[in-house]
């Protein structure tokens, strides 16, 4: 693939696992590849700017942040406004993610809220509801957390496939 | 978890910089000394309110396929559903929740057909129907919790 050599795919496998919390982070992992951290951080920025890295950030287990609440909540939304409300509800900051999924049933729009609590959610949907006039949804809130991770794209010294 | 730390998190939960001392860079914009951002995320990770610090990688710029996939699991059999589903190492997040279908989980893989054969895999081990949703359209990924 254009898009990324070998040694971008030796910073990706690096940066899909954990940042060290030292002075230097990138320095060290810069000097596992062999490469100057200059180097390694253009490189990092150059991913970003591609769309291939969407963000470097901390990743915080939300249950222990504080936002132990969860619900995913799919919305029958007719296709004619479907783009138009999408995008109105994916300005609700309590909205983390927004996609159109086909095949389910009358409700291709899929959405997860967070908050601190259930009661702070159920109004997050209220907002939304009333906001977009679509009272037909349903709610799945998170019962139980039985896996997650973070994709592994890339193992130590893979290539990714080729298209 | 007190104010600072919730500074600190506010911050680097939206974006960690991408610079020489990005500890420093976060240091300098919350008026702390360095060592101590370091020092409070530090046990911020021990206790395991962070995760993990690193990229996040989109999968379709890579050209990988990712899906949303859902089943109906009577109560008793959520075990083995759990056991045969967390076994593939393409299951990154799964959950019980509450409604019907009950159980929710996503595959990420580099191609579709692998992602089809585990569906199917787990259709016949499971003896239930999976219902497999990739996302035709992406309107927003944005994962950030407002911690003050």
């Amino acid at each position: 693939m254009d898009l990324v050599d070998t040694i971008d795919i030796k910073i990706l496998s690096l940066l899909q696992g954990d940042l060290p919390i030292t002075r230097r982070p990138y320095y060290r992992l810069a000097l596992q590849i062999g490469i100057p951290e200059e180097e390694f951080l253009e490189r990092i920025v150059r991913l970003k700017e591609e769309g291939v890295i969407r963000e470097v950030k901390v990743v915080l287990k939300h249950q222990r942040a504080g936002f132990s609440s969860g619900a995913m909540v799919a919305w029958a939304v007719p296709d004619a406004s479907l783009d138009e409300i999408a995008e109105r509800i994916a300005l609700n900051a309590m909205v983390s993610h927004c996609y159109e999924r086909p095949g389910f049933g009358n409700y291709p729009l899929f959405t997860m809220i967070h908050g601190r609590t259930d009661t702070e959610v159920d109004a997050v949907i209220q907002e939304i509801a009333s906001d977009t006039g679509i009272h037909d949804y349903r709610v799945y809130r998170t019962l139980r957390e039985f896996k997650k991770t973070s994709a592994k794209y890339f193992s130590e010294g893979q290539r990714i496939h080729d298209k | 978890m007190d104010s600072i730390d919730k500074k600190i998190l506010n911050l680097v939960n939206t974006a960690f910089p991408i610079q020489q001392r990005p500890y420093l860079h976060v240091a300098r914009k919350l008026d702390l000394p360095e060592d101590e951002v370091i020092r409070r995320m530090d046990a911020l990770k021990q206790e395991g309110v962070i995760r993990r610090i690193g990229a996040i990688i989109d999968p379709k710029r890579l050209g990988w396929y990712s899906t949303l996939c859902a089943a109906e699991i009577p109560q008793d059999k959520i075990e083995d559903y759990v056991r045969a589903v967390n076994a593939y190492q393409e299951v990154t997040h799964n959950y019980l929740r509450q409604g019907s279908p009950n159980c929710w989980f996503t595959l990420i893989t580099p191609e579709s057909k692998r992602a089809e054969e585990i569906i199917s895999e787990l259709r016949t081990a499971l003896g239930v129907d999976i219902q497999n949703l990739p996302a035709r359209r992406t309107f927003k990924i944005r994962v950030h919790f407002d911690l003050e």
